[in-house]
């Protein structure tokens, strides 16, 4: 297991399901130990500004206990330190104005988790890819 | 300014031909007083010149008479000189030797004296002796004629005169001594020369005189020496004197006003001198005229003139007011009529007048007289109307079952009709003449609002037709509702005169208008919170819809996925049933995830708003086709797209139901070896209806009515996958565009779903006529 340092994607979701399909799928590429999972809003500005985490990308699920995440997103977005981690919404909300409100907030990327698993996985390597997360080969997460 | 009370006409002419008669009469009076007076006055001195001449004439006669018997006498004097001078010389031509008194004895008898004269023209001795010592030195002329004969030999007689002293008729005769120095003189006297008429010839000439002209007073005639002819005695006064001897010396005549009578005295110097005579025995006459008589002519002829005028005047005042009266009359004959028509009889005729002015002042007056009674009549006439107009009115606003108000301009009541009265409950007449404030309006309104300075205003300046509703006063002060319509009463010239109200009662109408707005004003309330909590119903449903669908996924997802990854990390350890097992809880997984997609659409389709625009179908149906493309892939498809009319309607949804009806035609056309789908729109009733047509699989018309409820499918599952939800959709989406949704099929042959948009065909089944059949 890596140190908490070394974790670059934060993860914000409350669903337990979708945590261990996500990281099965992280797990695919070898990327599932550079992830930190948060399970309610409240956890996740914990991590950032208590933990001072830093990571590569977030994930944010929108309906999620204590803040939800539309407050987090906004948090983010509001600090300077935060504001230029990639923040990527990743709900099963495919509601336009959850969208919208999610833009408006300044959100990097805006993902409708599919129902299907085929699709689930292809996006997340998708997001893996377009955010430039692979592993390097001899193991040091390199950020091209 | 002076302003003068009018005279009546005739007064004035009259005023004006009295005048001018006036001046006419005095002027000829006075002229010929004048002429009169002045042939009076020539008549007179003509008769004076006359007598005059006359007089003289008579003097001379007389005097002529004297000198004839000059003539008779002269020769005896001469021989009587003769025997003077003979005695002269038998004297010794020494006068005083002479013895006068003997020889005028002897000689001649005692009927002459004698005188004799020396150079110094002195009588020396005489046998007159008044006229002893008589010096001739002062008569100037006698002295002259002496020195003139004294140194010539001759016989000079004279003419007879007057004796100076004694005014008796003398004849005297005179002769120069041969020696010169004496002329021997000798006297005849009057009373021995028989000369006793002479007076009574004088007398007679002045008697004639007298009578001839009346004017003359009298007459004197006095001889040079101032001795009146016919009184030998008289010896004028100082006066007198000095008047003769003026004329004496002039020998000219002179007029003598005597002062303080009417008397003029002219003298006259009846120039008898002849140069051979010693005497002068030129004569004085002395007229007295006397202006007595002419005064009284031209007194009488002034009084005769005056009352000439006067009688003349008195007839010209009757002829003049006659003349007035009558010049006049025409005028008062006009004036008469048109008076007697000002007193209203307009009938009363203008009579004919001589007088041509007057004439046509008379056809203009009866003209005008004839207008005047048209115009009458036609007033009458209209008041006639004017007054059964009114009554109708009258009529009309009491029989009205409306309040009707007249009120001035001051807000007072003029007029109430009975139907108010009793509304307000006032006794007949009692509101008139009050204040409509306070009385019918209240002072102060149920809410406070004071009423009288609004109503004063309105009355003061309406505007034309107003309505208004006003709360008023009944006497008893119980309030009503009245809607007024008021309307401002002009005059005919413009002026404002007041106002007429009509009002009807709407106290009950007021009173269920509150009501009603009161039930009114709950039921927006109720329907405010209906809408409120139907609104809130809708935000929870559709966040209970949304954490739903989002909390009936997740599960989902996490079957598909666990699934998954069993299918393919684990298939080693799975048997071909459990995996195809696996595989079917996927495939439900899925098919539920669809579901509650399409639930989830369907149920936002009856909620969310409607954003019409002006669409044409043909664009949308292109998107669905290329968002279909994959269903065509492999197949032989042939889609036919016609004219399609534009329509009003929400772009997103019509081309959900485009993308529904055309994937449905897609999916039951998959048995055909070619798969026809046509779409068009046809024109019905003003309408277009759209159509999709296939040439699929068909179903039984029967059913047609339950295609469209949600989960209603006519097919196996097996063979055509579906949740049931689309069509349902579809018919939602066309109902709330106001359209309608139908569907034609026939069992193998082929379906057409119909529908429009806006109004719809609708004739219960859902079949319009002459649509082409699928």
């Amino acid at each position: 297991m890596a140190r908490d340092g070394e974790k670059d994607i934060l993860l914000v979701e409350d669903n337990p399901h979708d945590v261990e399909l996500i990281l099965h799928v992280f797990e695919w590429s070898n990327m599932h130990d550079r992830v930190r999972v948060v399970w309610d809003g409240q956890e996740a500005l914990d991590a950032l500004f208590e933990d001072a985490m830093r990571p590569r990308v977030i994930l944010l699920d929108l309906k999620l206990p204590k803040v939800n995440g539309f407050e987090v997103l906004r948090r983010i977005k509001e600090d300077a330190s935060l504001r230029e981690i990639p923040v990527v919404v990743f709900s099963s909300s495919a509601e336009e104005r959850d969208v919208a409100m999610s833009y408006g907030l300044g959100v990097n990327s805006y993902v409708v988790k599919p129902v299907e698993f085929d699709r689930f996985a292809e996006v997340i390597r998708e997001i893996a890819a377009y955010w430039q997360i692979n592993r390097s080969p001899d193991g040091v997460p390199r950020a091209d | 300014m002076v302003h003068l009370r009018p005279r009546p006409f005739s007064q004035t002419l009259f005023v004006f031909i009295i005048a001018l008669i006036t001046l006419a009469v005095v002027a000829l009076t006075v002229v010929d007083y004048a002429i009169a007076e002045h042939n009076l006055r020539e008549d007179r001195r003509l008769l004076e010149n006359q007598t005059e001449s006359e007089l003289i004439n008579e003097i001379l006669l007389i005097e002529s008479g004297y000198a004839l018997f000059d003539d008779v006498m002269n020769r005896e004097m001469n021989e009587g000189l003769l025997r003077l001078l003979e005695e002269y010389e038998s004297a010794g031509r020494n006068a005083s030797a002479m013895d006068l008194a003997r020889i005028k004895r002897e000689v001649f008898d005692d009927r002459m004296d004698l005188y004799v004269i020396n150079v110094s023209n002195m009588v020396e001795f005489t046998t007159y002796p008044p006229d002893q010592g008589l010096d001739f030195r002062g008569s100037y002329d006698i002295a002259g004629y002496l020195d003139g004969i004294r140194n010539t030999s001759g016989f000079y007689p004279d003419r007879v005169v007057h004796d100076r002293a004694s005014g008796q008729l003398r004849k005297y005769a005179y002769a120069p001594t041969p020696d010169h120095r004496y002329i021997l003189e000798l006297g005849m006297i009057s009373d021995r020369m028989g000369f006793r008429q002479e007076p009574i010839q004088f007398g007679d000439a002045i008697r004639d005189i007298r009578i001839q002209n009346p004017d003359v007073d009298d007459v004197r005639l006095f001889t040079q020496f101032k001795y009146q002819l016919g009184d030998a005695s008289f010896r004028p006064d100082a006066e007198l004197s000095a008047r003769l001897d003026r004329v004496l010396e002039s020998r000219a005549g002179f007029d003598y006003d005597e002062p303080g009578t009417d008397r003029v005295v002219r003298y006259l110097f009846v120039d008898i001198r002849d140069e051979a005579y010693a005497s002068d025995i030129s004569k004085i006459a002395e007229l007295t005229y006397s202006t007595r008589r002419l005064d009284d002519t031209l007194q009488d002829l002034v009084v005769y003139h005056a009352l000439a005028a006067i009688s003349v005047l008195a007839i010209g005042f009757v002829a003049a007011r006659t003349v007035a009266g009558r010049l006049t009359q025409p005028i008062n004959g006009i004036v008469g009529d048109v008076d007697a028509i000002a007193l209203g009889d307009l009938d009363h005729p203008v009579s004919p007048s001589s007088v041509s002015e007057f004439s046509v002042l008379g056809t203009s007056i009866a003209t005008m007289v004839g207008r005047l009674k048209q115009m009458i009549d036609q007033l009458q006439k209209q008041e006639a109307s004017l007054r059964e107009s009114e009554e109708k009115y009258r009529q009309l606003v009491e029989d009205a079952g409306s309040i009707i108000l007249r009120l001035g301009p001051d807000g007072t009541i003029w007029y109430v009709n009975e139907f108010a009265e009793r509304y307000f409950g006032y006794a007949p007449g009692e509101l008139l003449g009050s204040d409509v404030t306070g009385t019918i309006v209240p002072e102060v309104d149920s809410e406070g609002v004071p009423m009288g300075d609004v109503v004063h205003s309105l009355c003061r300046d309406p505007a034309d037709g107003i309505n208004h509703l006003n709360e008023n006063q009944r006497k008893d002060g119980s309030r009503v509702y009245v809607a007024w319509t008021n309307r401002p009463v002009v005059d005919t010239d413009g002026t404002y005169r007041g106002i007429l109200c009509i009002g009807n009662d709407i106290t009950r109408l007021k009173e269920a208008e509150d009501e009603n707005r009161r039930l009114y004003a709950e039921l927006e309330e109720r329907v405010e919170q209906r809408t409120a909590d139907l609104a809130a119903a809708n935000r929870e449903l559709e966040s209970f819809t949304y954490t739903v669908s989002h909390d009936l996924r997740s599960p989902l997802r996490a079957i598909d996925g666990y699934t998954y990854i069993l299918l393919h990390e684990h298939r080693s350890e799975l048997t071909p049933s459990a995996m195809r097992y696996l595989d079917q809880i996927s495939q439900n997984a899925r098919r539920m995830a669809r579901l509650i997609d399409d639930l989830l659409n369907f149920s936002r389709t009856g909620r969310q708003a409607l954003s019409i625009r002006t669409v044409d179908p043909a664009v949308l149906v292109a998107e669905v086709l290329s968002d279909l493309a994959g269903e065509r892939q492999g197949r032989e498809v042939r889609v036919s797209v016609g004219a399609l009319a534009p329509c009003r309607a929400d772009p997103a949804l019509l081309k959900q139901v485009f993308a529904n009806l055309v994937g449905n035609a897609f999916k039951f056309t998959r048995t055909r070896a070619v798969a026809e789908v046509t779409i068009g729109s046809v024109e019905h009733g003003g309408h277009p209806v759209y159509f999709v047509r296939d040439n699929g699989i068909g179903f039984d018309q029967q059913y047609a009515n339950t295609l469209f409820q949600v989960f209603h499918r006519l097919h196996d599952l097996r063979d055509y996958e579906g949740t049931g939800v689309g069509l349902a959709i579809v018919q939602r989406i066309v109902e709330r565009h106001g359209g309608r949704v139908w569907v034609e099929s026939v069992p193998d042959r082929g379906t057409t779903f119909f529908f429009t948009l806006g109004d719809g065909i609708d004739n219960g089944e859902g079949r319009g006529e002459g649509y082409p059949a699928g």
